[in-house]
Formats: structure tokens, C-alpha cells, sequence
């Protein structure tokens, strides 16, 4: 839409008729705007050169505004400027959401740390609805820039959402005394952290709904406690040698998402519906709580197993109880190695499953094939509709497995198998011979990439 | 005739429509809801000036959908810049609330990343700055521009470094 098709004549006629709307509707539009084209149109005309200062309520700062610079420390002065500019010449007005966006510009140093903190004080009251900073520092090890989250933000009582990236430091003091009772969504994406100012942190949010925690778990043997008013709750520590442990009791938990973490108790989880677990039990003792927690997914519609959790199921001892999953429609398995009588095992759990999605990326050489075929699954009869096998690698399992499903598979639409890694050769002899495969389902239609 | 104290309401648009609506979507429009609050009893046509009849066609549409939850469907995308513009006049002088942020962000969606001439065009803006005051605010506000790919300059714009 560049060119603007009416003729020069009609101009004239039409001009300037969104001047006529009062100040406060044409500064709303500016609102909508990135900042940096808002402040431009002091430019379109001697009445323009003011509108964008008022009514400025949304403020979106980024050092992305500007042209990247080898000199942090410069780049950050010339977004300093620009920050101040705007803070110092709008109008004042309640700042509803304020985002800060610093990702190649901090350093360790006074400028950086009084500009970071001034512009956070000057949001923080209870107008503040939504605050979203990323702090990215330049270090790797000591020193480097580091944000540390005031303990005015308690003044923010009607804060909805905040979120913290970056450069984040939890002091605990500050923690306790931080409160947020308004607080729906928060996300911390940061480096490491204890778990005592995080648990200080998340009891000061009582009303917390979402919670999205990506870090690095600083000490082991500390339990992360969140609050039971969640409905979405993702947790994924990037250490994955880390102790760090998780208790939870979520009686209105929708949503569950937890990588390299153990969960060292849970109650109340029969209202999730979708999950996605990468977890590998250390202990004996954790892997008896583990197979607790996922017989506690008593609801449970769509499930992503990862890597971890499918070695530890699948690579144990075959007399480990699968957990059932009677309302399973949508089950998704990253495997670490392809084994047809654990996945049949695994299936015949799943009686409603309606979609089934197979990763196997990895070379690994696959566990000698089980003599004694378990019964048919049930899912396979009567629910299964679509099965996608990523990453096919030629292994007799996996072709005996496709097979196997085409057979059975009485209501099943679609077989993908995709990103498929063997010769052409041996690709063309296995489509031919799937193909051939005498079909349980007339309508099946079957896709080879 | 409708009275006041039947479910339907008269509107008379600027170009002599009458449309008949629900008392529900009038109460939409912090205008005319100010005007059957004020009359006596039996109100029985409100004129709407600045609003044509196909200005109302949209404003019925985008009731119908937001009843139905579905007021993401409502779009503005054939609308040319002109008629989006009178579009949005009509529903500023209407007052009503949520059809005017939907309004404003379309606004603004189409002026995203554009140059500030083409700003100028789009809402026929003059610009009665002198070269040396433009030259003046241009520098004084070097500080929002530093770093710009978006040139304000466009052919018929004064000439500045």
C-alpha cells in the first residue's frame, strides 16, 4: 500500500479532514504506533509538532530503534537520549505499559544503571498495567550489567502482567518484599537464580495465572513452590545437571510445560489438558513420584513426551506400569530411540487417541525387537486418525512398525512420514513396499517425503 | 414510528436514510444515547449529521459480529484511505467506544513505517512550516531521527541535510 490511488484533484476537496478530530483522537492513533514514528510526525506539520506528546501512555523503548554500534556503551547513549528526550517533552499522563528492550547496548556502567532505573521509577505506580524489560548484559562471567528489580515495584497494586529478561538479579530481601496482588502473567527468562527469592517472589503474587520461568538453577535441592491460582505454568531449567525440584497443587492448571526438573510432589492435576514433559527421573524415589505425577494427568487431551522422559519410559524395565490416559487425543513422542513393542506397550494406554507424532532424529542404534507382539491396540481400531513419523531412518522396527499400522489402522486418514534420511534407493523400496501394504482403512492416504 | 419506549430506534442518516435499530446497538453510540436521554418521552427520529447511510451498513455489521463473539472478523481492508478516514469522523462523532479503537489501529496499521511525506499525503496535511523552521525542528529533534532510514524528505518536501 505505498502509493495512495485517488487523484490530485479529490485532494484538495478531502484535505485535512482527520485534522479536524481533536487532539486526543489523533494522539490515540499515535499510540498505536511504534514511538520512534509517533515522535516523526512533529515533522508533518506546526500543529503535528505536539500532538505526539500527548496522551502517551503506551512507551516502547528499543535499542533495535537504532543503527547497530561495535561500542555498546555508545549505542546506549545515543537510546538514552531518545528515552530522555521522550520522558522530558511528553505531556504528563499515567503510563499504562511501559516495554525496554536493551539487547546489544548494556554495560557495566553508571550511565547504563541510573538511565535503566530512572525510566523504570518513573513508570512504576498504580496506573502501571504491563511492564516488560529485556536486559541483555555483555558479560560472561563477573561483572557485566545487572538489573535488580526495586522493591517500589509493591506500588504497582494494578500491574497485570510483568516480565523480566535478561540481566535479572533476585536479591531475597528485595524478594519478600515484593508484592503484586494484581498480577496475572509473569515471565522470567533469565540466568541464575536461587530458589528462595523466586519462591519469595512468586508468594507475593497470590492471583498469578501464567507463569513462564526459563533460568539457571543455582543451587540444588531447592523446591519451587507456585501459587495454586495457575492455569498455565512452564517451567524450563537450562542446567539440566541442576537439583531443582518442583511441588505443585494446581486445581484450576490447564496448561503444563517442564523441562530438566523433578517434581517432588503434585496434587490436583486432573484439569490439565495439554502437556509437554522433558524430564528424566534421577532417583528411584523421583522416578515413583514422576510416574505419580503423570497418572495424576487424569484429563489429559494433548501430551508432548521429549526426549528425556521417552528414554526413561520406554528404556525401562518392561514391567513398568504405563500410566493410562483415558482422555489422550494428541500425542506427540520425541524419541531417543526407535522401539515398536515399547511404543505398542505405550499405545495401548491411549484408548481415544486420535493423532499420533513420532520424532526420531537420533542415530542411536535401536533395542533388539521383542519376540512376544503385544494385542492390538485399541486406539489403533477405532480412534486413530493420523500418524506422522519424523525422522525415519530405515531401522526394520520402524518399517515393521508403519506397516503394522497400515494393517490395522481401521480409521486411520493420513500416514506421514517425513524428513526421512536414507538413500534414494532404500527410500523408493520402502514407499514401495508401504504402499503395498494391504490397508485396514479404504480412505487412507499415505504422504512420503 | 418508533417511540422511545419500543425496542427499535430511528436514525436518520445525513444522506435522508432512516434505519430502524436495535435499542441495544444505539446504546453503542454515546451520541445518540445522550439524545433519547435528554427528550421527553416519545423521541421519535434522530438525525445523525456526518453519517451517511454506508457509513451505518458497517456500523450494523460490526454490531452483528461482535454479538456473535466474532468482531476479529470485521475488517476495513476495502475501504480506501478517504473512506477510512470518513469512516472514522463518523464513529468519533457517534462516540462509540470499541468500534473506534478497531478504527484508530487500522489507522495507524496503515501508517506504520511509512515516511513522513507519505503521511503528509495520505491525510492531506499542508505543511506550513518555512524551510528554516522545518530545518530548526529537524535538528532540534535530532535526537528522534538519529539512526533513521526514513527520510522525510519527498519530492515536493524543502530540500535539508
Amino acid at each position: 500500500m505505498e502509493d495512495t490511488k485517488r487523484g490530485k484533484a479529490d485532494e484538495e476537496e478531502n484535505a485535512d479532514r482527520i485534522s479536524n478530530l481533536p487532539d486526543f483522537v489523533l494522539s490515540h492513533i499515535l499510540s498505536f504506533l511504534p514511538i520512534k514514528t509517533a515522535v516523526s510526525t512533529s515533522l508533518l506539520s506546526p500543529r503535528w509538532r505536539h500532538i505526539w506528546k500527548k496522551h502517551l501512555s503506551v512507551l516502547d523503548f528499543s535499542d533495535d530503534f537504532f543503527q547497530p554500534n561495535d561500542d555498546r556503551l555508545e549505542l546506549f547513549k545515543t537510546l538514552a537520549v531518545f528515552v530522555n528526550g521522550v520522558f522530558t517533552l511528553r505531556k504528563p499522563c499515567e503510563v499504562r505499559k511501559m516495554r525496554l528492550s536493551c539487547t546489544h547496548s548494556l554495560v557495566d556502567h553508571k550511565v547504563c544503571t541510573y538511565s535503566v532505573n530512572t525510566w523504570v521509577h518513573s513508570v512504576i505506580g498504580p496506573h502501571l498495567k504491563e511492564l516488560d524489560l529485556t536486559l541483555y548484559s555483555n558479560d560472561d562471567d563477573d561483572g557485566g550489567y545487572c538489573f535488580e528489580p526495586p522493591i517500589s515495584l509493591s506500588a504497582c497494586i494494578n500491574i497485570v502482567s510483568l516480565s523480566l529478561n535478561g540481566a535479572v538479579y533476585f536479591n531475597l530481601k528485595r524478594a519478600k518484599a515484593i508484592r503484586l496482588p494484581s498480577l496475572k502473567k509473569l515471565q522470567l527468562h533469565i540466568g541464575y537464580v536461587e530458589v528462595s527469592p523466586m519462591n519469595a517472589l512468586l508468594s507475593g503474587c497470590p492471583n498469578l495465572e501464567t507463569l513462564d520461568l526459563c533460568f539457571y538453577a543455582e543451587d540444588s535441592g531447592g523446591i519451587i513452590r507456585v501459587p495454586p491460582s495457575l492455569k498455565w505454568l512452564k517451567i524450563i531449567i537450562n542446567n539440566s545437571d541442576a537439583g531443582a525440584s518442583l511441588e505443585i497443587d494446581v486445581p484450576v492448571l490447564e496448561y503444563l510445560c517442564i523441562a530438566n526438573i523433578t517434581i517432588t510432589d503434585a496434587n490436583n492435576l486432573q484439569n490439565v489438558v495439554e502437556a509437554s514433559v522433558d524430564v528424566f527421573p534421577s532417583s528411584a524415589a523421583s522416578a515413583f513420584t514422576f510416574l505419580k505425577v503423570l497418572s495424576a494427568l487424569t484429563g489429559i487431551k494433548h501430551l508432548v513426551l521429549s526426549r528425556s522422559t521417552t528414554k526413561w519410559l520406554l528404556g525401562g524395565p518392561t514391567d513398568l506400569h504405563f500410566p493410562e490416559f483415558r482422555h489422550l487425543l494428541h500425542l506427540e513422542l520425541i524419541l531417543p530411540w526407535f522401539n515398536s513393542y515399547s511404543l505398542l506397550s505405550l499405545l495401548q494406554t491411549c484408548h481415544l487417541l486420535q493423532v499420533l507424532i513420532i520424532q526420531n532424529d537420533k542415530d542411536q542404534s535401536p533395542l533388539p525387537i521383542c519376540a512376544t507382539q503385544p494385542s492390538v491396540p485399541s486406539c489403533l481400531v477405532s480412534h486413530l486418525a493420523s500418524i506422522e513419523l519424523k525422522g525415519y531412518r530405515g531401522f526394520p522396527d520402524e518399517l515393521l512398525f508403519a506397516e503394522y499400522v497400515l494393517q490395522k489402522g481401521l480409521v486411520l486418514k493420513t500416514m506421514i512420514i517425513v524428513d526421512i534420511s536414507v538413500d534414494p534407493n532404500k527410500k523408493f523400496d520402502t514407499l514401495r513396499r508401504l504402499s503395498n501394504v494391504p490397508r485396514a482403512s479404504a480412505n487412507c492416504q499415505l504422504t512420503f517425503d | 414510528m418508533a417511540s422511545s419506549s419500543s425496542n427499535l430506534i430511528s436514525l436518520k442518516t445525513s444522506d435522508g436514510t432512516v434505519f430502524k435499530v436495535e435499542r441495544a446497538l444505539a446504546k453503542t453510540m454515546k451520541t445518540v444515547q445522550a439524545i433519547i436521554e435528554e427528550a421527553d418521552a416519545n423521541i421519535y427520529m434522530i438525525p445523525i449529521h456526518n453519517v451517511f447511510s454506508h457509513h451505518m451498513d458497517m456500523i450494523i455489521d460490526y454490531y452483528k459480529l461482535s454479538v456473535a463473539g466474532k468482531s476479529k472478523e470485521f475488517s476495513v481492508e476495502k475501504l480506501d484511505n478517504d473512506e477510512l478516514k470518513d469512516f472514522l469522523l463518523a464513529v468519533h462523532y457517534l462516540n462509540m467506544e470499541d468500534l473506534f479503537e478497531v478504527l484508530t489501529q487500522a489507522v495507524a496499521d496503515r501508517l506504520e513505517k511509512k515516511s513522513v511525506g507519505y503521511v503528509r499525503k495520505y491525510f492531506g496535511i499542508e505543511n506550513d512550516f518555512t524551510p528554516e523552521e522545518y530545518a530548526a525542528i529537524r535538528k532540534k529533534n535530532d535526537w528522534a531521527f538519529k539512526g533513521d532510514d526514513i527520510e522525510p524528505e519527498e519530492d515536493e518536501e524543502k530540500q535539508e541535510e
